[in-house]
């Protein structure tokens, strides 16, 4: 009798089994081949401004072109091949077109300083054709010209690539410091922040004195019925612990008083906003679990009629929703089958019972996987998981129904946040050395590091494209 | 005998054959046999919050405090009816700290006991395992009984309730996973006989570490619940 069982048990054992056990070997698929740029000097003609002064306008324009996800600058060994075939660079004088086609260069910029005028000049080597941009009047103020240099870079991506670049972009975040300690217990305070795509030009937006976390652009369309504003109004949400427990608040990003979006009991965590501005989704604690909620939001007004809840499983912390451009659906993280997955599911209508939800879960190949944010295209939603060791970008494919490691390098990394172009993501990663703010593109996986100073800065978002 | 051994084990091989199923399905199933690892004979009962038996008159709170239709948010359609069945959760108290109206301030107005040497015995911080919500060990039931002893005491005295986590989670899910270790310690406390209504919960994710040092002490030190009290 027991030499059946074993035998039966050994008989129908693989059918049990998944078809294959598929071994987790992360292969980054996004080391694809950029187009090589060079950036020349930029020579001065009759300028008001220094050599000193013209080299940092020109190391913006570098950064800006490096980091577009579509070339790379030349390194030193191909900028020493270009030179030589260049010879003498005269920004009027005509180029060596076949001599630089032999180096392998796609794009030459050309710069010149005329009088406070910047003048560009993009040369296409492979069609050898060539386009001027500009002028454009710089102030010998780095942070005003800087923003000029961004414009600039959008141009020539637009020129080169027919699509808006992401350098005039902003991002908010939040920039954490440690308080002295009371009674050997550390003690924190955090400030929303607002700076370029590239971390300068940073500003602090909140005077809390309290912590403040994940910020939100509020979109413009939720802004267009607002009646008077002397700015034109650009708003963000944000969480506030001010009063103790975490809740939603609005503030312009030119200053005035904050505004708080509802008077919802409980904790009001994780905000997001449907990309028309017209709802708010969140977590909330208010029945004794962390729990997704949806309510309808404008600007001018903060959340309309009562938030409804849209999840709820007995027990388990859910968060992090995002929701789909369309706003028909969300994304969000839940541990209701063990460790934290990524799950999307149809917005429910009102009425519906929880027994009737069904989310579908995305992440799979992972197990700790939080922090899901959707492109805006709609077609990828990137978040943040951990295989082995620290945490990763990753990006669900939501045709292919794959999912892809798409960021490498030091640092556990989490909340990405996608850019308007649906190319590049900001995120914040914790390394040895703190908590800091990356830039990193589909094309490019080596993160780049965009924050700096004392203190941990997180929940990075990127501005969307209509603010 | 043998014939008819033979016979039966070649019908289930017949039958799970027919079974077969593709990766997802399988996944599907493992991912939800999950929820019922770790609660041996008590998973074959069905899901937990559909109907259960009610222990003590105690677990019946539930169902007077959701017998009143919330007023701030709409519930999903049969949430209610799951919550009242559920004596395990206890919904926010009717106050909100700090708000206009509310005759409880704000945190600015809260003291930290553990600066209060007649009280920081009893006010200790509760742990928890990592990525759960779950109260276990001696040590924690019996700060949790002592805390409940001292509040019938001071009947004018309210609590917020911290929860905190260590630093290996992201910090945006740790949000709502302090949410919830916040509430399993308000539940706690509200069924030893305190009142909700005094109790209010923070989550604080990982924003405020004890430790900033990786090893599974600090982590565990981190993971907590903490408190802050008010006396009127």
């Amino acid at each position: 009798m027991f030499r059946s069982f074993f035998f039966l048990l050994f008989a129908i054992a693989p059918l049990f089994c998944a078809q294959e056990s598929e071994e987790l070997l992360v292969l980054l698929g996004n080391e694809k081949a950029l187009f090589p740029a060079y950036i020349e000097e930029i020579e001065m003609v009759s300028s008001k401004f220094g050599e000193s002064y013209a080299k940092q306008l020109k190391d913006v324009l570098k950064f800006d072109i490096g980091h577009n996800g579509m070339n790379k600058i030349a390194t030193n060994q191909e900028e020493k091949d270009i030179q030589a075939a260049l010879g003498t660079p005269k920004f009027n004088e005509a180029v060596n077109v076949k001599a630089l086609q032999a180096t392998g260069l796609s794009h030459l910029i050309r710069l010149q300083i005329e009088g406070s005028n910047l003048h560009a000049k993009i040369i296409e080597v492979s069609a050898a054709t060539s386009r001027n941009v500009g002028p454009i009047e710089c102030s010998g103020n780095l942070a005003q010209d800087r923003k000029k240099i961004h414009q600039l870079a959008d141009t020539i991506h637009q020129v080169l690539f027919g699509k808006p670049g992401i350098a005039s972009s902003k991002i908010l975040f939040v920039s954490k410091r440690r308080l002295p300690s009371i009674r050997n217990e550390p003690q924190y305070a955090s400030e929303v922040y607002e700076a370029d795509y590239d971390g300068q030009n940073c500003r602090q937006l909140t005077h809390t004195n309290s912590l403040c976390a994940t910020p939100l652009w509020i979109p413009k369309r939720s802004q267009s019925l607002l009646k008077t504003n002397e700015h034109g109004s650009s708003k963000f949400l944000y969480v506030s612990y001010e009063l103790g427990q975490p809740k939603f608040y609005t503030l312009s990003l030119y200053g005035g008083s904050p505004k708080r979006v509802t008077t919802m009991r409980g904790n009001q965590l994780t905000p997001t906003i449907s990309s028309d501005g017209s709802q708010l989704a969140f977590c909330s604690d208010i029945t004794g679990t962390a729990d997704l909620y949806l309510v309808q939001f404008e600007s001018g007004i903060g959340a309309i009629g009562k938030p409804r809840q849209i999840f709820h499983a007995r027990g388990t912390a859910t968060g992090c929703p995002c929701f789909s451009p369309d706003g028909r659906k969300v994304a969000f993280v839940s541990n209701k089958d063990g460790c934290p997955r990524i799950y999307i599911m149809d917005i429910p209508k009102v009425g519906t019972k929880s027994a009737d939800l069904k989310p579908i879960l995305i992440s799979k190949k992972c197990r700790n996987n939080t922090s899901p944010c959707w492109s805006p295209d709609g077609k990828k939603i990137a978040y943040s998981a951990r295989n082995s060791g620290d945490r990763e970008i990753w990006v669900y494919d939501i045709e292919k129904e794959s999912e892809e490691q798409i960021s490498k390098g030091e640092g556990s990394k989490e909340s990405p946040s996608w850019a308007a172009d649906n190319l590049h993501l900001v995120f914040h990663a914790y390394t040895t050395s703190g908590c800091d703010i990356y830039m990193i593109n589909l094309n490019q996986p080596e993160p780049t590091k965009i924050s700096s100073g004392t203190g941990d800065k997180l929940f990075a978002v990127w501005e969307p494209l209509d603010i | 005998m043998k014939q008819v051994q033979t016979v039966l084990l070649l019908l289930l091989i017949l039958g799970c054959a027919g079974c077969t199923r593709s990766a997802d399905d399988v996944w599907n199933d493992t991912k939800t046999a999950s929820r019922h690892m770790g609660r041996g004979v008590t998973s074959l009962g069905g899901k937990r919050g559909t109907s259960r038996q009610v222990a003590q008159q105690g677990e019946f709170e539930g169902k007077e405090r959701f017998s009143r239709k919330p007023k701030d948010f709409i519930p999903l359609d049969d949430v209610e009816e799951l919550l009242i069945a559920d004596a395990e959760a206890i919904p926010a108290p009717t106050e909100s700290p700090g708000d206009e109206g509310s005759s409880i301030p704000g945190i600015e107005a809260f003291k930290d006991p553990a600066l209060d040497p007649n009280i920081a015995a009893i006010f200790e911080h509760i742990h928890f395992p990592y990525n759960s919500s779950l109260i276990k060990g001696e040590d924690n039931l019996q700060v949790l009984q002592q805390i409940v002893f001292y509040l019938a005491k001071h009947p004018r005295m309210s609590v917020f309730i911290e929860g905190h986590c260590d630093k290996r989670g992201s910090a945006a899910y740790n949000f709502a996973l302090g949410a919830n270790r916040a509430n399993t310690v308000r539940t706690a406390l509200v069924r030893e006989g305190a009142s909700p209504d005094r109790l209010f919960t923070i989550s604080y994710g990982k924003e405020r570490l004890l430790f900033d040092e990786e090893g599974e002490e600090f982590h565990r030190l981190n993971r907590r619940g903490q408190f802050k009290i008010y006396e009127k």
